[in-house]
């Protein structure tokens, strides 16, 4: 611990990061406040976004690409990404593709049956 | 004999970032909780038109959390300079841009709720709540251990110890920006196309 009483390492990462995700935040809202695009372009950006701002968030404010245990860091963050995306992506593919082909073998039912 | 290739890097491992990384790995768990949170909200989204949600308050819950997670950057750049007062001065100003948020985003509870779109309305709103309740909760949490954490500083100062805990506390504090990063893309952003 040093003893100056102003910080000086860091506070640059802290001032690009926080410039870089208002950035990040502002364009997706702006995207869809505005109206210009369809729903699916507006949907890629806004997701693009998001990713794009996560990762900024976890490189300049946590830090984990530096110091001795970057490796390690990155690799979890990676590994947790990838999985939590595998369920996500997963849950919405099964239950848009149930609703999707739910009534296409079903029977029928006739409410006004003639015998 | 050099038959130990086999031992574990950690030994060998700056005892000083175990902590960190082991309450990264909490945090990859509640990465995993949230994210079964958002995937049950989106399927149970489907087919379903949602209120209008109003965007200004979301933006602006959104640049309070990110600044917050800002200042709290800086008040742990603060701590490690070993000024405390200074320090201080930026976890007081983050907790009030967290409670902030959250006022702002219980008030907005408390209008859903009272116009019959509560979470036990409609499947959608079981999992709004859920999602952003849970966030919601976490917050609340982050700002209840700022508190104890501030107070610890004060008494103790800034040594290695308050420096660790304060380090882990900033953490969770990125980690809740990041999650409401998808929170409020997912639920609101597109939401309201």
């Amino acid at each position: 611990m040093n003893n100056l009483s102003k910080p000086n390492n860091g506070l640059k990462q802290y001032i690009v990061g926080f410039i870089l995700s208002l950035i990040f935040s502002v364009v997706p809202f702006l995207g869809v406040i505005s109206g210009y695009f369809s729903v699916i372009a507006a949907i890629i950006i806004i997701l693009i976004c998001a990713t794009i701002q996560f990762f900024i968030q976890m490189v300049f404010f946590m830090h984990i690409t530096e110091g001795g245990n970057a490796k390690w860091n990155v690799f979890s963050v990676l590994f947790t990404s990838i999985i939590t995306l595998v369920i996500v992506v997963g849950s919405v593919w099964i239950m848009y593709s149930l609703d999707h082909f739910a009534g296409y073998h079903s029977t029928k039912v006739d409410i006004h049956p003639k015998h | 004999m050099k038959n130990n290739h086999l031992h574990m890097e950690h030994n060998d491992h700056n005892d000083s970032v175990m902590p960190q990384f082991g309450f990264l790995t909490y945090l990859m768990t509640d990465i995993m909780i949230f994210g079964t949170l958002i995937a049950t909200f989106i399927v149970l989204s489907n087919n379903f038109l949602p209120p209008k949600f109003n965007l200004n308050d979301i933006l602006l819950e959104t640049i309070l959390l990110l600044t917050s997670s800002f200042t709290v950057g800086l008040a742990l750049l603060y701590t490690k300079a070993n000024n405390v007062k200074v320090a201080v001065v930026w976890f007081i100003i983050t907790w009030l841009l967290g409670a902030t948020f959250l006022y702002i985003e219980l008030k907005e509870f408390a209008w859903l709720i009272s116009n019959g779109f509560g979470p036990s309305s409609h499947a959608y709103f079981s999992s709004f709540f859920a999602l952003v309740g849970t966030h919601g909760l976490h917050v609340t949490f982050g700002l209840l251990w700022m508190l104890v954490l501030v107070i610890q500083l004060l008494m103790k100062g800034a040594n290695i110890t308050t420096l660790k805990k304060l380090t882990i506390f900033s953490l969770f504090w990125h980690f809740l920006d990041i999650v409401w990063i998808f929170v409020f893309s997912i639920v609101y952003l597109i939401g309201a196309l």
